[in-house]
């Protein structure tokens, strides 16, 4: 059985939005550039969210910070991956998105890889390398910049974002907040 | 389902959005199998793996809800964003004790958890579930057959997990 990290109830991630860990790395980084958004400005907040804990764990790995720190970020970005993918995949069943099979055997595939991972972990048997993060960081960008793109068109059309033309009214600080129960 | 369930879902706590439906049935679920886990003496690691999962999964459904109701300018958003808030501060404070004293899962906990998802349900989701439809939504209350089929098809991979 994988073991239970109390990473999730850690006060010192709550509410905190990792800037101040972007700064600290320069190589590398997985950064957040406006191509990679997206209709749905909730969702772009995931992905940066996602993409901030990616980088905090490249920092991790790559400062050799020990292997309790690297674990502890890598279960958060689990996590919030999984929850990531849960919520997208539920926007998509609700408005009808005929492409919601084919998105969702690529959101399976690299679950599948993360929890490889988590195995080798949990069985002493490997380490996350920095392979692991490269391909995890490409299969991002071209799922971002590809299918949530296609999944973003289709959104606009709906009727559902039709009803919704203030989203943009979600105030700032509930924006940086979307993982704040972790 | 079996007789040792703590709760039996019926379509009578349909909400009339499948999608928030299928979700509250798998709150449904992961609340009887935390039911049969403590009634069979599981052992404590088993429940709590439960309970977690249960926590991780209700954060989820949370989040959709809230969502639709701020894309759907619902008026009772607040009220309903502050129940979701409390019930997973009680959980936290749940966990954090199993965490650090000598606690276990009680029955009365899991009547606890029952009773507010049966309440929270009938009360506050199915008034949200009737804003749904009055914002020209309806078309959106049942899923498709794709979907309904992927759904069928597939195991939620999230439960591989
Ligand atoms: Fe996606
Ligand atoms: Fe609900
Ligand atoms: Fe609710």
């Amino acid at each position: 059985m994988r073991q239970r990290t109390a990473f999730s109830r850690t006060p010192f991630l709550c509410r905190n939005n990792f800037r101040g860990i972007l700064l600290l790395t320069t190589s590398n980084l997985f950064l957040w550039t406006e191509d990679l958004s997206v209709a749905t400005q909730q969702v772009d907040e995931q992905h940066k969210g996602l993409l901030d804990l990616f980088n905090q764990l490249h920092a991790s790995i790559s400062e050799k910070r020990g292997n309790d720190t690297s674990r502890e970020i890598f279960e958060a970005l689990v996590e919030s991956t999984r929850l990531h993918f849960l919520f997208e995949e539920s926007m998509m069943r609700l408005t009808h998105y005929v492409g919601y099979p084919a998105h969702k055997t690529q959101h399976e595939f690299l679950m599948e890889q993360i929890c490889a991972v988590q195995t080798k972990l949990d069985n002493e048997t490997g380490e996350i390398t920095i392979d692991f993060l490269n391909s995890h960081k490409i299969w991002w960008e071209n799922h971002i910049r590809g299918s949530d793109r296609d999944f973003s068109v289709h959104y606009e059309q709906s009727e559902l974002n039709k009803s919704a033309d203030h989203e943009n009214a979600i105030a700032s600080e509930e924006r940086a907040t979307w993982w704040k129960f972790w | 389902m079996s007789a040792t369930d703590l709760f039996k879902w019926s379509d009578d706590f349909s909400v009339n959005i499948q999608e928030v439906d299928e979700q509250h049935k798998v709150l449904v679920s992961l609340l009887n199998q935390l039911h049969v886990a403590i009634l069979e003496h599981h052992g404590k690691a088993t429940s709590r793996e439960i309970l977690d999962r249960l926590a991780e999964y209700t954060r989820t459904h949370f989040m959709l809800e809230e969502s639709l109701m701020r894309l759907t300018h619902y008026p009772g958003f607040e009220i309903h964003k502050q129940q979701h808030e409390e019930l997973m501060t009680q959980v936290q404070t749940l966990q954090h004790k199993l965490d650090k004293e000598n606690t276990t899962i009680t029955f009365e906990l899991l009547h606890f958890l029952k009773n507010w998802l049966v309440q929270h349900i009938n009360d506050s989701d199915k008034r949200f579930g009737a804003h749904f439809q009055k914002a020209g939504l309806g078309q959106y209350a049942a899923w498709t057959k794709e979907v309904e089929q992927t759904m069928k098809k597939k195991k939620w991979w999230w439960k591989f997990w």
